[in-house]
């Protein structure tokens, strides 16, 4: 069943690579109402990442027995984001949008922890996500009599303001439902961390790209960065709409990240981790600058592979202990070592260290924002950067370091290869993308010129280079891999003896003898101590859930009101209802 | 099979080689600059046993400042060279001393404060101390007196700082050789109630008692 | 290069050291006593270096150390030394601020793991302590920089450094944004109050509780690189970098100095009350450095 799937998802890989390039394929329905499927560069950047990624979880998944109608729907979802991402017009996009909805909907119920709220309140947001993008194409339809990118592209130029401000805050609103920014993430924790935890992955690395991507097509291609420009004016260096977003983008993140340290369960930190990390993407999309653009897609790159590390990573880990908490693992690292390093080339990514890529992206991203001489902005991206360390320490310490909490942890075996294959790729990228930060340059370059933006400069594949200060990525990895050979050989070769200390309750304890029941896996637990921090407990205390369902209580009474009127005489509620019409039909007509 | 890890073995096997290749004089001052540093650096763990742990403050802080000697407290066991047992120890106190003891890295040193460790002092007919720590861990230097003045525990640091210099055999040393023997009076005092030890097997020293 | 790699790493590590032993010798003089030699801590070193034995818990706790000490020489190579020469010039302009920001991290949070495998709870408690710490130290050292950059319009040190020459020193131009650095300086130098992730008497001595012999000699040793690397970093930002060894001597000397003189009077604040107080006082004062970069110049 694997394999079969396995090679489905290879198909549309090899197809875009032998036919793509100028795709450019319409059919007409009626006479004015076409759907068309148009290449762009920006479109095929993120349809190699889904289908790519697919392919990579679709590997993974070959250890767990999952049936047919999985692989299909999951299939399924892998086709309608390829039509979001190459749709030439709304309808086609609108189409994709709404398979995307339905298909990981039917995946995410197949799960064995979801309950019916999780779904309810996804099922929900995804509508209220469709909701506001069909009102935003209908709009702009009105305007424009078409639905074609091109045609409403050309046309929003000569649109009222009010109007220009509704498509854009409309269509932002869908998007940053689907991208998780604060406020509206209410679904995204619940969603991811009850989610099939492979699934999971697809969730965090890929779908809510396509929330990214369509802030592209808005911003970049729709009304355009020049149009942006001129419709807001400008503040500092930058314009206001794109300080207004980083607002947004830097708050999202530094919220979410202290949300995400404060976290038991595994899955529930990283989809937090995700919302922040998507947070630095939504801070400098909006920038219209060069840098901006290009460090939001070098994020969008950089956290798609990270992301599908981790959450593969943790996925395999939880099929293989049955424990999704940091409170019930621990001290796996000599169990399965080879998960321990991936998941350590993960958060290294995460927390973007210098050697690996994850550094390249955010120093692209902290390079848009000197640009613009958004200060506040670079400090609230540096600083949930810095509070970031924490909960990638709490992921590895939680997972594979102190000690084993839970019986059966220390008899663990290494997780099944097929887990592993796909993570060793990964992180192999993640390495590569480190050493030779510039090679991605040449993938930027042609979305840049699509949004007609100033290319990036090209200085070789080892570096970055900007105008506002470049890094040489291949001698930091070789100097950093050269120092450290060095100073192993030169620590091993000193002879005081290291004697492998195997018991794990030999540490110093104040001269006791810690046993079984002593509780030592200390870090678990880290974020408790953020609450006595006066600001960071202001964030943590507080919750759209209150919001949410404090709306959800108004909703239900006002239905309860209604149902009132169904008091069991099917005859009476008819002549109320005909009533009503007539009376809105009169008022219609008055008017 | 192996017995231990005793750094002297190591040692040895180092001198082999080198006096055959005619360095032994080298291996010599090497061997001799090493003890001066040694003597020169010792971290303290300071286990306050006894009364005498009151006389440990003055000696490390401003009235006799022990650090111009380079001999600084630590927290932990592990990075310590010296312990100083400050007068009587209690059954108790035994177990928690010796898995300190052990703790440390090779070389290290004990020094004991007052005459309860030497024969018991005015414990000599008490149930629950020891008489003769000697006789549980090895001890390398007494410092005597009921209660020592700091001075005279200072007098202490010097002359291990001189011994250490002279590499003489330490305490450590006739542990790690007569295992057996210390192994043996720990059991009988601390009876049944005995805390694992990770670096020796001492339940079954016969096998040569590698855990 | 490599010649001149060596002889900085040598260079960093005695006057690291030596620094270090005058830390100790302040420190007694102001307690009123003697204090040790001004080698104590190279003393310290050989002798941990020649234990006859290590514990080990494993190739992770092995490496811990060692990544530590690969971050500190990466930071100390990166940072420009000497402001007119070009020595190690074709490997300082290699990277730049960012780069040196999150390296100063990166050693730290390995040997976070190494800590973490050592298994002991009270070294973990520290390496929280410290992280946690680091929400607040890192904020008004962020706000300082990000003003330079900004005011100089490059990430790069060297021109951050070229900007002084014809511009004024940026303590001059800025001085509330050098308040700010030092005041975070105090806490990235492991000084009261900010003393939280290793302080003895509470969590036994933090991280480095489990290390011992050649692993905490080795940790000594990039803690004096690693100090040196750091000071070369301020005066590269707020003094205008050395031209010469005595400038570098002289400069760095004064810096240390003041970092200790502001660390020995004061208590250990606990982590909550550290960070409460560095999102306050210092971030306002680097906020207002800041304001004057971005409205006057
Ligand atoms: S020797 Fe004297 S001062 Fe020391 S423990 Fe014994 S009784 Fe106390």
């Amino acid at each position: 069943m694997n394999s079969i799937f396995l090679l489905l998802n290879i198909l549309p890989i090899l197809f875009l690579y032998q036919f793509g390039g100028d795709l450019h394929v319409s059919f007409s329905l009626t006479k004015d109402f076409t759907l068309s499927l148009i290449q762009t560069p920006l479109g095929t950047f993120f349809a190699y990442l889904s289908l790519i990624s697919f392919l990579l979880v679709t590997v993974s998944q070959k250890s767990k027995k999952l049936s047919c109608n999985y692989y299909a729907l999951q299939l399924l979802l892998s086709f309608a984001m390829l039509i979001i991402v190459l749709a030439g017009d709304f309808i086609t996009f609108f189409i994709g949008w709404e398979i995307m909805t339905w298909s990981s909907y039917f995946i995410i119920s197949k799960s064995n922890n979801i309950d019916i709220k999780s779904l309810q309140k996804y099922i929900l947001f995804s509508l209220a996500s469709a909701f506001s993008l069909i009102a935003a194409i209908v709009i702009s339809y009105s305007f424009a009599n078409s639905f074609d990118f091109a045609t409403i592209s050309a046309s929003f130029k000569s649109m009222p303001f009010d109007i220009q401000l509704t498509l854009i805050i409309l269509f932002s609103l869908s998007f940053f439902t689907k991208a998780g920014v604060i406020g509206l993430h209410y679904w995204v924790v619940d969603t991811y961390s009850k989610a099939p935890d492979l699934f999971s992955s697809i969730l965090s690395a890929v779908m809510s790209k396509m929330g990214i991507y369509g802030l592209f097509l808005i911003y970049g291609n729709i009304v355009g960065y020049q149009e942006l420009k001129i419709m807001f004016g400008t503040i500092l260096n930058g314009t206001d709409f794109g300080y207004t977003l980083a607002w947004i983008g830097v708050a999202t993140s530094i919220i979410a990240t202290f949300k995400a340290i404060t976290q038991d369960e595994v899955k529930r930190l990283l989809a937090y981790s995700s919302i922040a990390q998507l947070g630095y993407i939504i801070a400098v999309i909006g920038f219209g600058t060069t840098y901006g653009v290009a460090g939001a897609l070098y994020h969008t790159l950089i956290h798609t592979i990270i992301k599908l590390l981790l959450f593969i990573n943790v996925a395999a880990i939880i099929a293989q202990t049955g424990k999704n908490r940091f409170s019930e693992l621990g001290g796996l690292i000599y169990r399965t070592p080879v998960s321990f390093v991936m998941l350590l080339i993960g958060i290294i990514g995460l927390a973007g260290m210098p050697p690996l890529g994850g550094f390249a992206s955010k120093f692209m991203m902290y390079n848009a924002a000197i640009n613009t001489k958004f200060a506040l902005i670079l400090i609230g991206m540096l600083f949930s950067g810095a509070a970031s360390f924490l909960y990638c320490y709490k992921l590895v310490y939680g997972i594979y370091l102190g000690h084993p909490t839970s019986k059966g942890l220390e008899t663990q075996k290494e997780v099944p290869l097929s887990y592993l294959i796909p993570q060793i790729i990964l992180a192999l990228l993640l390495v590569l993308t480190g050493a030779f930060p510039g090679a991605f340059v040449k993938v930027i370059n042609p979305i840049l010129t699509q949004f007609s933006l100033k290319a990036l400069p090209y200085d070789g594949v080892g570096i970055m280079d900007s105008a506002v200060g470049n890094f040489n990525g291949l001698f930091i990895m070789s100097a950093f891999v050269a120092f450290f050979v060095l100073i192993l050989l030169l620590i091993s070769r000193i002879k005081s003896k290291a004697k492998n200390n195997i018991n794990r309750f030999d540490i110093s304890y104040c001269g006791e003898v810690p046993s079984k029941d002593t509780s030592l896996h200390y870090g678990f637990g880290f974020g408790t101590e953020l609450h006595r921090i006066k600001f960071v407990n202001a964030i943590l205390k507080r919750s759209t859930a209150t919001f949410y369902d404090a709306l959800a209580l108004q909703t239900k009474r006002s239905s309860e009101l209604l149902s009132r009127m169904y008091y069991g005489n099917i005859h009476n509620t008819m002549i109320i209802i005909l009533l009503f019409f007539s009376a809105l039909f009169f008022i219609g007509v008055n008017s | 099979m192996e017995s231990g890890f005793h750094g002297s073995d190591l040692d040895s096997s180092l001198k082999c080689k080198l006096e055959e290749s005619g360095m032994a004089n080298t291996h010599a001052i090497m061997e001799k600059a090493v003890n001066w540093f040694r003597s020169r650096s010792i971290f303290v763990v300071a286990y306050g046993t006894g009364c005498g742990a009151i006389e440990m403050p003055p000696t490390f802080t401003s009235r006799y400042d022990a650090e111009r000697m380079g001999v600084v407290g630590v927290a932990t066991p592990r990075q310590a060279d010296l312990i100083i047992l400050s007068g009587y120890l209690a059954y108790k106190t035994l177990r928690r001393v010796i898995r300190t003891y052990e703790q440390m890295q090779r070389p290290k040193y004990v020094i004991t404060l007052g005459s309860c460790p030497i024969n018991g002092g005015m414990y000599w007919d008490s149930y629950n101390t020891i008489k003769k720590l000697d006789d549980y861990i090895p001890v390398d230097v007494y410092v005597t007196g009921c209660m020592p003045r700091p001075e005279s525990v200072i007098e202490g640091f010097v002359l291990l700082q001189e011994r250490i210099k002279n590499g003489e055999k330490a305490g450590w040393q006739k542990y790690d050789e007569n295992l057996k023997f210390y192994k043996d009076n720990q059991k009988r005092v601390l009876g049944g109630h005995i805390d694992p030890s990770y670096e020796t097997d001492w339940y079954n020293l016969e096998n040569g008692g590698v855990a | 290069m490599i010649f001149q790699i060596i002889l900085l790493i040598m260079l960093a590590y005695v006057v690291g050291f030596i620094y270090f032993g005058l830390y100790r010798n302040i420190l007694a003089r102001i307690q009123g006593r003697y204090g040790p030699t001004i080698y104590q801590s190279f003393y310290d070193s050989i002798k941990l270096f020649s234990k006859k034995n290590t514990v080990n818990y494993g190739w992770m706790f092995y490496l811990g150390p060692i990544i530590m000490a690969t971050g500190a020489v990466l930071t100390l190579i990166l940072v420009p030394v000497f402001s007119d020469s070009d020595f190690l010039r074709s490997a300082t302009s290699q990277g730049n601020l960012f780069v040196l920001l999150y390296l100063m991290v990166l050693g730290p949070l390995g040997n976070a793991l190494a800590v973490g495998t050592g298994g002991n709870p009270f070294g973990v408690m520290g390496v929280v302590r410290g992280l946690t710490r680091l929400i607040g130290l890192e904020l008004p050292f962020y706000i300082a920089v990000v003003g330079l950059i900004i005011a100089a319009n490059s990430s790069d040190i060297v021109h951050i450094i070229d900007m002084q020459k014809t511009g004024g020193l940026n303590i001059i131009n800025h001085p509330l944004l050098f308040i700010a650095a030092m005041i975070s300086m105090v806490g990235f130098f492991g000084e009261s109050p900010f003393d939280i992730p290793g302080a003895p008497q509470e969590v036994y001595s933090g991280p480095r509780t489990e290390f011992s012999g050649k692993f905490l000699a080795l940790l000594m040793s990039q803690g004096s690189l690693f100090a040196f690397a750091k000071l070369v970093l301020i005066i590269d930002l707020f003094l205008g970098g050395a031209d010469s060894l005595w400038m570098l001597v002289l400069k760095t000397l004064a810096i240390f100095v003041t970092i200790i003189f502001i660390g020995v009077v004061y208590g250990r604040y606990k982590v909550e009350q550290a960070v409460d107080f560095l999102m306050k006082i210092p971030t306002l004062i680097a906020l207002l450095g800041l304001a004057r970069v971005i409205w006057f110049g």
